[in-house]
């Protein structure tokens, strides 16, 4: 896997948009998890 | 609603193009990788100024980069489409004994749009266009808390103060990302997630600093005390945001790009640092997330509007 990644630096960008939509995504699941107790 | 489709577009988009485009480098990339002794092959792009003749099992030809600057290909065969072709983007190394590029594979045709190459970094440095606006927009949603607790202490509204925290709780989210982000990135250019990096040991520092914010917020019952309190944190913490994200790092020796010692790519803030594509998609991207940051600033606002009402009408 790290040979991989370090061969094809490429993924290892894709690693870090994915990373950072993960972590939107969580955020916007804990609005959501808000409205719903609002509901 | 429309802007909301235009921003996920705008986003999209932009994040296409800073991960499909081509690296290319010039001669003189290729130049300055073969005096450190390696076999190692860069991608380089140049456009063919002399169609050439066979050579020995290969084929040799005459290319030009973008700089103008010429020199001798060796292709391992005859390239495919030669008769037409502008000029190619190949994978090679310079040959200092016979002064030509030995090309060990053609990766496609001339590119019209490509990003330069920076020795070090490579496809790495795509990394700009996300975990660069992660650290902005960390800054940017840290000032607009500082900006709505100075409001908070003025005008004593609670709703200043909930933008303030839901700012601050944005803030770190987006920090947290520039930090794992990073971190993944250290792994493989710095060889280890984490290294206490001057600008790794202060986006920690920042986070601590952040992160108690949300102890003492949450360690306080009465809310005007919270509210009150925790608006003068935050104009404390934001004073010290510039300097540990704009700053420290940039003063002190490290491996982070844009550390005093780096001569190549202080990609900001150094003159003709970046590329000028390189630099419109990064601000591009920064817009997008500045944006993505006002809307979920808005989704929360209206959330807590409703919270408020129900709470109201339960009384």
């Amino acid at each position: 896997m790290y040979d991989f990644l370090e061969q094809n630096a490429i993924y290892v960008v894709m690693l870090t948009v994915l990373m950072i939509w993960a972590g939107l995504f969580v955020y916007l699941y804990r609005i959501d998890k808000q409205v719903k107790e609002l509901e | 609603m429309w802007w909301k489709i235009t921003l996920f577009i705008w986003i999209a988009v932009l994040s296409t193009i800073g991960i499909v485009t081509p690296i290319a480098g010039s001669l003189s990339d290729l130049a300055m990788i073969s005096q450190w002794g390696t076999e190692k092959t860069i991608p380089v792009k140049f456009t063919v100024s002399d169609r050439g003749a066979a050579e020995g099992d290969g084929w040799l030809l005459h290319g030009r980069d973008t700089n103008g600057s010429e020199a001798d290909f060796h292709f391992p065969s005859r390239p495919e489409g030669l008769d037409a072709a502008e000029g190619y983007l190949v994978r090679a190394r310079y040959d200092r004994d016979q002064h030509r590029v030995e090309v060990a594979e053609v990766l496609g045709d001339y590119p019209g749009f490509s990003f330069p190459f920076i020795p070090g970094l490579e496809e790495r440095a795509k990394i700009i266009f996300f975990h660069v606006p992660m650290s902005w927009m960390t800054v940017v949603a840290f000032l607009v808390a500082m900006w709505y607790g100075i409001r908070y202490l003025r005008k004593k509204d609670m709703e200043d103060d909930f933008r303030s925290a839901v700012s601050a709780g944005l803030g770190l989210l987006f920090c947290i990302l520039a930090t794992s982000t990073g971190s993944l990135w250290a792994k493989f250019n710095w060889g280890s997630f984490w290294n206490w990096d001057p600008r790794q040991t202060s986006i920690f520092v920042l986070l601590l600093v952040y992160g108690a914010y949300f102890a003492l917020r949450s360690a306080i019952d009465v809310e005007e005390k919270k509210a009150s309190l925790s608006a003068v944190y935050s104009i404390i913490a934001a004073a010290t945001v510039p300097f540990f994200i704009f700053i420290m790092p940039r003063i002190m020796p490290g491996l982070h790009p844009g550390s005093a010692d780096d001569t190549s790519a202080g990609p900001v803030v150094s003159s003709g640092g970046m590329d000028a594509s390189m630099r419109v998609i990064l601000y591009g991207m920064l817009l997008g997330f500045l944006v993505l940051y006002g809307w979920l600033m808005r989704i929360q606002n209206s959330l807590h509007r409703i919270k408020l009402k129900r709470a109201d009408a339960a009384l």
